[in-house]
């Protein structure tokens, strides 16, 4: 393992081969083979990286997103890695029709769907505390995270799925949907409102052999975010320096470390599989051990 | 109805909301006997509650609002200042439930109720509780307890919008009782345990599931509530306290 990394270049190359960041580690490989999985918000981060990991593993890939041009590139990116088949769909989840004519497109193109990786999200928000918070962007994240890419998604998949009898339903909330974090009241209410969805379906569709996970990623950096304030004080010269400083955030993260979406891709790939059988109504931290207790010294 | 705790809460002004539903009004009723002046946000019950309470001496109002309506929302906390002068202590009725007979799996659900829900609950929520703490930080002090119900912690099928809603208000808590050092305001939250009339028409009894067999009381709740806003709880902030039974805390079952 590389001791530290070097300050010059973003966030990604920053921490690379430290404690297991990069392509130092050896992904599981599941046998999803004859699978179709959709996935939302496979233009950004966590949505590219479970398709491609999906892909890899044999799953045909319905890659939803808002963005039509980065979306196409990321579905022809990830066909042309994987050999596999991938089709770029062009969905806004706030809108409810859209929704509705995409996943009857989807069962037109592939017959089914076996996993569903409700995704497309983001944190909408002014950093500020509820009496300054902007209205509009408490409302987005309401409708974006809770509503759109949730409720109204599973509504059309979830016949589909018990109709064929089978299907594993994967939920993105954060660390935020499990946690009390200050000045982002929007993005807060929105993901804990899906991590307790993640159980109250699960409880709903236990006996159709219908399971729903859900992942709860920690800080991910895009690697434009070099100046992220949570990363920006990392002192890469003297790396240990910054477990005893608590403005640093890897004051706080056991392992020292952002997450990467290939962390998030591994846990979806396993609620995807059969190996995660009879686990069902799980919200998984993927977060570095962050929410796990306080990592001070006291 | 006997409570054996007592709070002097003199001077002080809240604000309760959805004060029609029993909870809220046994809540009113022990504050508005504890010195506060109480400004109540319903319809016909908690008029009522406002003129019991005038006329027992104590100081109140009841403002009619639709949570629906983030405008009128705004006007009405502006009316409740005039009022009052300020708000110190704000109780949101938070606690939601789908009727019985509404009860059905997220595909089947009903899309109206479910909007009418998350606009009473979640973003009601939001926009009552942005008004008041908005008066509370020009303060620096303040308090804040929302009343939800238990199924924001322990979800339960047929009613994803009451599901959705109580734990997006937990996060609200568990956050807003954070930004106290930017607010000057503590934020804390009840969990109400399963009240008798909704033990009567579940088709589940979840009685054998709790450690004290007996369904939620408007005053078990009441009592926490006013503990929390209390300056007894001034190192608490960001909880939730779950008055439940013991619904929430283990498998109460012998199996
Ligand atoms: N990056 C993090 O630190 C982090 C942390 C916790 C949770 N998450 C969650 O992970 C999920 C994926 O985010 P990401 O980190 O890959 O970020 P990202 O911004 O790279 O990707 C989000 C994608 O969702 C798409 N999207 C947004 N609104 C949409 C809409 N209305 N309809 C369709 N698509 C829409 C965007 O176009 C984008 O491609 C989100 O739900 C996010 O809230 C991210």
């Amino acid at each position: 393992m590389k001791k530290h990394g070097n300050r010059n270049d973003d966030v990604r190359t920053m921490f690379t081969g430290m404690y297991g960041y990069g392509k130092e580690y050896q992904p599981a490989r599941a046998d999803l083979g004859g699978r179709v999985a959709l996935i939302t918000g496979t233009a950004g981060m966590i949505g590219f990286a479970a398709a491609k990991r999906l892909a890899q593993s044999g799953c045909a890939i319905a890659a939803w997103d808002l963005c039509e041009d980065s979306g196409e590139a990321k579905a022809r990116e990830i066909a042309d890695a994987t050999g596999g088949n991938v089709v770029f769909y062009k969905v806004d989840v706030t809108d409810r029709q859209a929704i509705t004519d995409a996943v009857a497109r989807v069962i037109a193109d592939f017959g089914k769907i076996d996993v569903l990786f409700c995704n497309a999200g983001g944190n909408w928000g002014n950093r500020k505390p509820v009496y300054e918070f902007d209205d509009e962007l408490f409302r987005r994240n309401e409708r974006v995270n809770l509503t759109g890419s949730v409720v109204w998604l599973c509504r059309e998949v979830i016949p589909h799925m018990i109709r064929q009898g089978k299907g594993s339903i994967i939920i993105t909330s954060s660390v935020c949907g499990v946690t009390g974090l200050r000045n982002q009241c929007g993005f807060v209410g929105s993901k804990f409102a899906v991590s307790a969805l993640t159980r109250s379906m699960a409880l709903e569709y236990a006996r159709d052999n219908i399971r729903v996970n859900c992942i709860a990623p920690g800080s991910t950096p895009r690697p434009e975010d070099k100046l992220n304030p949570l990363w920006d004080t990392v002192d890469f010269e003297n790396f240990e320096k910054n477990f005893s400083n608590p403005e640093n955030l890897l004051y706080d993260i056991p392992i020292p470390r952002p997450a990467e979406p290939d962390d998030m891709a591994g846990l979806v790939q396993y609620f995807a599989s059969d190996d995660a059988a009879y686990t069902t109504g799980q919200v998984v931290c993927v977060d570095g051990g962050w929410t796990a207790g306080f990592s001070g010294n006291y | 109805m006997i409570f054996t705790f007592t709070f002097d809460f003199g001077g002080r002004t809240a604000l309760v909301t959805d004060a029609d539903a029993a909870t809220m009004r046994t809540l009113s009723l022990a504050l508005s006997r504890s010195g506060t002046r109480v400004a109540l946000f319903g319809r016909e019950r908690a008029a009522e509650t406002a003129r019991e309470l005038c006329a027992s001496g104590g100081e109140a109002e009841a403002f009619d609002v639709d949570y629906r309506d983030d405008d009128a929302i705004g006007k009405t906390m502006d009316s409740v200042l005039a009022r009052f002068g300020k708000i110190d202590l704000l109780f949101n009725g938070a606690y939601v439930v789908v009727p019985v007979d509404k009860r059905k799996r997220l595909h089947e659900f009903d899309m109206e109720l479910y909007e009418e829900i998350l606009a009473q609950y979640y973003h009601g929520l939001y926009r009552v509780t942005k008004a008041a703490v908005r008066d509370m930080a020009k303060r620096g002090e303040g308090a804040v307890v929302n009343i939800i119900s238990i199924r924001g912690m322990v979800p339960v099928p047929g009613q994803t919008p009451a599901v959705a809603a109580s734990a997006a208000a937990v996060g609200f808590t568990r956050m807003w009782g954070v930004e106290l050092k930017e607010t000057g305001v503590r934020v804390n939250a009840v969990a109400a345990g399963l009240a008798a009339d909704e033990h009567a028409s579940g088709d589940r009894q979840p009685l054998s599931h709790l450690a004290v067999p007996r369904a939620t009381k408007p005053e078990d709740i009441a009592a926490a509530a006013m503990f929390l806003a209390s300056d007894e709880a001034s190192y608490i902030t960001g909880t939730i306290l779950p008055v439940d039974g013991g619904f929430q805390a283990g498998y109460a079952r012998s199996f």
